[in-house]
């Protein structure tokens, strides 16, 4: 958007000054992208596949999430969130096709994101980090209490497919990659609606926004439920692809690291390049964890059990390293790298 | 009778909310800093205070015990100068979300360290037995577990120590000048980083502390951290977020209503006990949100 541009780049007309894509680089470089993503099943092995629809996933959430912390609405419940989207998908996959699963599970998860986040009209910024600690546990203990006939609370998800037909890993990998674009493209453009404006009032402080006509009942609402749309999708998706759930694969800790780590690491305002930046943190921290593990157990046995928190350190470490050196996120690298190229090679 | 039972086990478990609350409200009191690494706090004292003890300096298992507690303390005042120096200094003036992720990173690395270090296996203090029988000490017709004792001792020793040096000595002064305005208190002559660097170490003391009474009721594992935060945030909470005072009464009244109101209810829906915190926390925020002795915030455009 138009704000941030550097002296000396002109835009001549409206739509040019409003255009998503400043400049044909962007189309290049999206559709390269694009082109990679698609081609990637035939040449990388399915670990990597499994790698980026966990950050897709992740990517998800953590996209609804910075909307949310846009408007200083701290939130620590979306992982609990992506369990009620995860749990209702279990139970109706078993009647219903994908199609109607996923939006059911995000509604569901819209609906109780907005339970608990309706008294954020009282309670203000660090308050409602508390209160939402309450929900992450009251959720999580409702998700033990619904399973609690179950042997070991885990409910199985039936796998992908249509009609009779079951969608194997390549099938899986396109849906994902297609619901990942839908979503990134909607939450884009929600940072250009009245929507997205009201969002960083909000987030500014909430009484001037109210002052200024912003109606604070109706934003908070939409935001959370936006919000919580976006965390039941991300759980349905984990669901289809673990094939069962649990009520433990949503801790606590994942809240937290999705706030931390997803949001403030990738930077917080930028929806979607921030938002795929911390889920690839996230993933590319566990994921480097486990292999240092599984390296260095040989040499230092008492590592063995302690990949968990090995990775909770690393986590610390960054979210203390990004908050000191780069507080705008990784998100505002990539912006001052691409400043450095409005004004190639004659900068001032 | 039973009932009676109730209430003094929870005022007595209630004492040691008070001092996690107590730990928590110091940091927020004197540094506008949430801190939400305060259960990690809790478990790396227990942690610190079983490796300690464990080293075995003396043979009495009680002294041994509290000797444990001392040396850890100490250790975490090395920690509580880190924290500060290098963790919060460097954010002193930037938004609350920084301050907060801050204290959030400060308790992950807390608590990687301790599961890396320790491993996620239960552990007990070297003599538990001897220390905290299983019997229960009786005062007349009631029965409390010898857990409490020691919070009781505890948590009145820190307290009344902490309450002395805050209302009472020129450092307390500083303190309460520093909380109602740090860059007049530094025109004074006050250093604000040194007033920041004692605030951490005496939330370090209190939280391992109930590191120590909590490690001995539950063991010690990492479930220890999450207990912490769940009793020490609502616990604060109800006495509002800035009142030391109020953070004693407010872990009674929470020791109280879990003891009572989650005992009841614990017979009608199994497993309700381990969220009443959390509802308690709920509806405090909902029906009084700056607590009992809380400061009520004006806020102005």
């Amino acid at each position: 958007m138009g704000s941030s541009r550097p002296c000396g780049v002109i835009k001549e007309s409206y739509a040019a000054d409003m255009s998503f894509f400043e400049k044909p680089f962007h189309y290049w470089a999206i559709g390269l992208l694009i082109l990679i993503l698609v081609l990637l099943p035939f040449m990388a092995p399915e670990f990597y596949l499994n790698a980026i629809l966990l950050i897709a996933i992740f990517g998800i959430t953590i996209m609804g999430l910075n909307l949310l912390t846009q408007a200083h609405l701290f939130s620590v419940m979306h992982a609990a969130l992506m369990g009620i989207g995860a749990f209702t998908t279990a139970f109706l996959s078993q009647q219903l096709p994908f199609f109607l699963t996923i939006p059911v599970a995000g509604l569901m998860a819209a609906a109780v994101s907005v339970f608990f986040g309706l008294p954020s009209l009282r309670i203000k910024v660090f308050y409602l980090l508390f209160s939402t600690t309450a929900a992450q546990f009251i959720i999580e203990w409702i998700l033990n209490w619904i399973t609690r006939d179950i042997p070991g609370s885990a409910v199985y998800t039936a796998p992908l497919g249509l009609m009779g037909y079951q969608f194997g890993v390549l099938e899986q990998y396109y849906l994902y990659l297609l619901i990942t674009a839908i979503m990134a493209y909607l939450i884009a453009h929600i940072g250009r609606t009245p929507l997205g404006k009201a969002m960083v009032m909000i987030g500014e402080k909430d009484y001037a926004a109210q002052i200024q006509g912003v109606d604070l009942l109706k934003f908070k609402a939409i935001a959370f439920a936006i919000s919580g749309f976006y965390a039941g999708v991300a759980g349905s998706m984990w669901s289809y692809m673990l094939g069962l759930v649990t009520p433990e694969h949503f801790p606590f800790l994942m809240s937290w690291e999705l706030l931390g780590v997803g949001v403030i690491v990738g930077g917080l305002g930028s929806y979607v390049w921030g938002s795929i930046l911390g889920s690839v943190m996230i993933i590319v921290v566990t994921q480097v964890t486990t292999e240092l593990v599984t390296v260095l157990t040989p040499y230092m046995p008492w590592l063995g059990a302690s990949a968990f928190g090995l990775r909770a350190i690393f986590y610390g470490i960054i979210i203390a390293a990004i908050l000191i050196l780069e507080p705008q996120g990784l998100a505002s690298l990539l912006r001052k790298v691409k400043r450095y190229f409005d004004l190639w090679p004659f900068s001032y | 009778m039973v009932l009676l039972e109730m209430i003094v086990m929870g005022l007595a478990a209630g004492t040691i909310y008070g001092v996690m609350a107590l730990s928590f409200v110091l940091i927020y009191r004197v540094g506008k800093i949430v801190n939400i690494a305060v259960g990690d706090m809790v478990l790396l004292g227990a942690y610190l205070i079983f490796a300690f003890s464990g080293l075995g300096l003396v043979e009495d298992p009680v002294i041994n015990l509290i000797l444990g507690l001392i040396l850890a303390s100490i250790f975490g005042l090395v920690i509580a100068v880190g924290t500060e120096r290098f963790l919060m200094r460097p954010l002193y003036g930037q938004s609350i979300l920084s301050l907060i992720m801050m204290t959030v990173a400060l308790g992950m690395i807390l608590r990687g360290a301790t599961i890396v270090k320790w491993g996620t296996v239960l552990r007990v203090f070297p003599g538990q037995h001897e220390v905290f029988p299983p019997i229960p000490f009786t005062i007349g017709p009631i029965e409390i577990p010898y857990v409490y004792l020691w919070s009781i001792t505890g948590a009145f020793l820190i307290f009344g120590s902490f309450l002395y040096l805050f209302r009472k000595t020129l450092f307390g002064f500083a303190m309460r000048a520093v909380s109602l305005d740090p860059e007049a208190a530094a025109t004074h002559g006050i250093s604000i980083k040194k007033i920041y660097t004692y605030t951490w170490m005496i939330a370090y003391v209190a939280a391992f502390l109930a590191g120590l009474v909590l490690g001995a009721i539950n063991g010690i594992t990492v479930i220890v951290s999450y207990l912490g935060l769940a009793r020490a945030l609502p616990a604060a909470l109800i006495g509002g977020l800035d009142s030391p005072g109020g953070a004693m009464l407010g872990g009674l009244l929470l020791g109280l209503i879990e003891h009572t109101v989650g005992t009841f209810l614990n017979a009608y829906i199994p497993g309700i006990r381990a969220i009443i915190p959390y509802i308690v926390l709920l509806v405090v925020l909902i029906v009084k949100p700056y607590g009992l002795f809380g400061t009520v915030r004006i806020e102005r455009v």
